[in-house]
């Protein structure tokens, strides 16, 4: 499985936000989009998910173009995880795990079988939400919630993994076993797995390659010994970096403030 | 864990489908029962089964059946309407009253009745321009919502706002055409506030003809689990495969299908098209679609059974004549939904 971005433009009422991007990425490897906020990093992932359709240039995915699939192929192969997630009506976890598994039942099917069931008892394993199944969503915590919408994804069993900032709202435990369950899913299934990630230091534990996007387009890609230099960082997020590397391979992007009332600053003045 | 979730969550299901039927043919037999005159529900039974009874024990009986069967039957499809347009909206508040589709359709059957008031008598005229109506006002209420932003806050403030316009004018129109109405016999307030006291036997037909093909598109298409899908958003629906314009539109289309036969038929009966998807809702304990579409139309069929036959008892022991149907389901509706909604959010 490989998904290729081939020079796509795309823009919301004529804002671009997205500008003759090419990327292309392989199965087996988490990549992360990284970028400031409106970089184009959701736009990036919703156009893989065919959730919009590009103005100019294609996604293909094993060489053919997103356009010649069937929204139930699609559906079947694609997962997308948006951390914003609409809870007015009260469901209830398994519920909303479930409906995960609604692209691959007849359309005459009314209830899950076992085998949708036995998907859902693996993936909270996973994702350590077993105790959560039978509580509301409107209920839990934002972090459990977060590893709600983790576990939706991954129960589809998808062969493409899109993820938008899934570390958000997570303490600093959750966020590593989050991502190791997301590197293990991607590792075990060969699965082409996309990651839209803030934080660099979690981007450089974990990603294999590394697509830095500025105002819609790319900037740096690559792995991110080669992406995470002070210059790169610097010139694209407007803030000063301090990059440590670690045991030669893991990186530490440590982001200087600049502006009044930190604590370095006040300590520094006094 | 999981498995044992979800075989409990169906196991209740199945039982409170099998309650709420018994209870539904029990409903029916005391409202059949229940009246000026009264049968005993054995003489009821006698007189369904065995097709024995006394003369005038049967014309009243083949009299409150028809009265009966309509009020079971639009308690369902109002239910009905309001569990879709909840989910559409992902809106609990939201009800085919408070979106402003059963205002203008009564508003439309209104000024029908003003231009020709024997559309009355007509009823696949009067159902069709009921539907209409309806439709218009789902358009109405979603063009209004979507210029101001197309969040389910301003869904349901332009609902408001098109629902006090067209109850407004169809007061006036209906206030009009008054002596028209009441020379077929009719009192044009059980237009406004709903009553099964003018229905006729095809009636019965007609609302079970829309309700059957609603539940066929309803099953067929499996609106179901796509509106379960779409209650966590249209990116999170369209990954599933679901195309969205084309559920929200059918969905809506069901909705003024089931809310205009209704109002052609009964009026405007409040408040089943909000308790009913709630009490579904909260004795299920989750909003999957495909428990509270089936479990919210029989509760809003005992419903609307219940209070019709309670507005009977009333004028049967008092002096006032016979209560609006609206006003009645509120009276036995709310105080039950009060409780289920205490006793659910301590749960």
């Amino acid at each position: 499985m490989r998904v290729r971005v081939d020079g796509v433009t795309f823009s919301y009422n004529s804002v671009k936000a997205l500008d003759d991007v090419t990327v292309e990425v392989e199965c087996g490897k988490v990549t992360c989009l990284l970028g400031p906020n409106g970089a184009g990093k959701t736009t990036l992932l919703k156009l893989i998910a065919s959730y919009i359709k590009p103005e100019r240039g294609a996604v293909y995915i094993d060489g053919k173009d997103l356009k010649m699939y069937s929204p139930r192929e699609l559906a079947r192969l694609i997962s997308i995880a948006d951390p914003h997630l609409p809870r007015t009506l009260p469901m209830r976890v398994v519920d909303f795990v479930l409906t995960a598994r609604y692209p691959f039942q007849g359309a005459f099917q009314y209830f899950e079988r076992d085998n949708d069931l036995k998907v859902v008892e693996e993936v909270s394993k996973e994702t350590l939400i077993s105790h959560l199944l039978d509580r509301r969503l409107d209920q839990l915590s934002s972090g459990e919630l977060q590893r709600v919408i983790i576990a939706a994804a991954l129960a589809k069993r998808p062969r493409i993994l899109l993820l938008d900032e899934p570390s958000a709202f997570l303490d600093i435990r959750y966020r590593f076993d989050m991502l190791d369950a997301i590197k293990r899913y991607t590792l075990a299934q060969r699965t082409v797995t996309i990651i839209a990630l803030h934080d660099l230091y979690l981007a450089s534990l974990y990603c294999d390659t590394v697509v830095l996007l500025s105002k819609g387009k790319v900037v740096s890609y690559g792995s991110p010994r080669e992406v995470f230099t002070s210059q790169i960082i610097e010139e694209v997020y407007g803030v000063r970096v301090k990059v440590v590397p670690v045991d030669g391979e893991i990186l530490l992007a440590f982001p200087l403030p600049s502006g009044e009332g930190t604590t370095i600053q006040e300590q520094t003045a006094s | 864990m999981s498995q044992e979730v979800i075989s409990g969550s169906r196991r209740k299901f199945l039982f409170l489908a099998l309650l709420l039927t018994v209870a539904l043919a029990v409903s029916l037999l005391f409202s059949l029962s229940v009246g000026t005159s009264l049968v005993s529900p054995k003489e009821v039974l006698t007189c369904l089964i065995a097709f024995e009874c006394g003369k005038s024990a049967k014309l009243v009986v083949d009299m409150r059946f028809v009265r009966a069967c309509v009020a079971a039957l639009s308690g369902a499809m109002l239910a009905l309407a309001g569990t879709l347009v909840q989910g559409l909206t992902r809106n609990p508040l939201a009800d085919p009253y408070i979106i402003g589709v059963s205002s203008t359709s009564l508003a439309v059957v209104s000024a029908a009745v003003l231009l020709s008031p024997s559309v009355l008598v007509h009823r696949q005229v009067l159902i069709a321009v009921a539907f209409a109506g309806a439709l218009l006002g789902y358009i109405l209420t979603t063009t209004i919502s979507l210029l101001s932003g197309g969040s389910g806050t301003s869904l349901v403030l332009s609902g408001i706002a098109v629902s006090a316009l067209f109850s407004g004018i169809s007061h006036v129109l209906l206030y009009l055409s008054q002596n028209r109405i009441a020379q077929l016999g009719r009192n044009y307030v059980f237009l406004l506030l709903g009553s099964t006291s003018g229905v006729l036997r095809q009636d019965i037909t007609y609302l079970a003809i829309s309700l059957a093909t609603s539940l066929a598109i309803i099953f067929v298409l499996g609106i179901p689990k796509a509106l379960n899908a779409y209650l966590f958003g249209e990116l999170y629906a369209s990954q599933l495969g679901y195309r969205v314009r084309a559920l929200t539109a059918t969905t809506a289309l069901v909705s003024s299908v089931l809310t205009g036969a209704t109002v052609a038929v009964v009026g405007v009966v409040g408040f089943i098209g909000l308790a009913g998807p709630h009490i579904a809702r909260i004795s299920a304990g989750t909003s999957d679609h495909r428990a509270t579409v089936v479990l919210s139309a029989l509760t809003g069929s005992i419903l609307t059974v219940l209070a019709d036959a309670l507005t009977r008892a009333i004028s049967a022991i008092s002096s006032w004549g016979e209560l609006p149907l609206g006003v009645v389901t509120g009276i036995i509706g709310a105080p039950f939904l009060a409780y289920l909604v205490v006793k659910g959010g301590r749960g």
